[in-house]
């Protein structure tokens, strides 16, 4: 039994950058390398068009690793946010406890 | 717009792009299965990750759980909903003539092609499925996911191996 692995970082990228067309691919870096480099999972963004039940399906797959804060204009708006989530940050030692696992450092400055 | 040529695409089981959609215990990687992505893309398959039910479902935090325990009307919805929101986009690959192929994992409650974890009286901690012994231990079954004319071609990747499934890829 292997202790547990993930990396608890997804990383949304745009079809753009998992599929770079031929004439783009040399210029464009290595995205899922690096993301590999990293620790990221990716969530694959679909590419243009009209994809709402797929980018809601997407959001769903976020809940609980991505816990992004709402910032509102008022102590209301930010209360209300806290409750919209309430889970911790995933690198946060109260994120990872229990789960065997130790918080992946911190991403570089300006990374 | 112009028409271009016919392409490969791959339609890749969730967690082989994202080790966080497994449950705890079972991610062998942080983030991508890099063998997987570097065998397709190396064969020249563009890649297309699908939505995975258990995480959408159930979450990062969820348990180890069999089929049985996810068999649910419930879940079905679930299911029917990602199948909706993803089915347009394999549509756009198939009417154009693109070459599809699609990599399951087998084990998964969901999306095993072949094989998926199950015991109907399960409802506790599974234990990993082992082919002798333990008789309390869930077992893989055969999803008889037989080919189908007009469907993708499947193919496994347990064990991170390719070119398992029903045929080699190209």
């Amino acid at each position: 039994m292997n202790s547990d692995a993930r990396g608890w970082r997804m990383a949304l990228v745009p079809d753009a950058l998992m599929n770079p067309p031929d004439r783009a691919g040399a210029a464009l870096p290595d995205v899922l390398g690096v993301l590999e480099a990293s620790g990221y999972g990716v969530l694959h963004l679909p590419p243009p068009g009209e994809h709402s039940l797929l980018l809601a399906v997407i959001a769903d797959q976020c809940r609980g690793v991505c816990a992004p804060r709402l910032c509102g204009g008022g102590d209301r708006d930010a209360r209300a946010a806290e409750r919209r989530a309430p889970l911790a940050p995933p690198c946060s030692p109260a994120a990872t406890q229990g789960r065997g696992a130790t918080a992946p450092p911190p991403d570089p400055p300006g990374g | 717009m112009e028409q271009s040529a016919p392409r490969k695409v791959a339609l890749v089981a969730n967690c082989l792009l994202n080790q966080n959609a497994k449950v705890c215990q079972g991610a062998h990687y942080r983030g991508l299965v890099s063998p997987v992505v570097e065998a397709l893309r190396s064969r020249g398959y563009l890649l297309q990750q699908l939505p995975c039910p258990e995480l959408a479902f159930a979450g990062v935090r969820r348990w180890w759980a069999v089929y049985e325990q996810y068999d649910t009307p419930a879940y079905r919805a679930h299911c029917r909903r990602l199948a909706q929101a993803i089915a347009p986009l394999i549509e756009q690959h198939l009417r154009r003539g693109d070459e599809v192929i699609l990599i399951g994992l087998d084990g998964s409650p969901s999306t095993g092609v072949r094989f998926t974890s199950s015991r109907p009286d399960w409802g506790g901690r599974p234990n990993r499925p082992k082919t002798t012994g333990n008789s309390a231990a869930p077992r893989c079954v055969d999803r008889g996911t037989g080919g189908r004319a007009g469907a993708p071609r499947v193919a496994t990747a347990a064990g991170y191996g390719l070119g398992t499934g029903h045929g080699p890829l190209r």
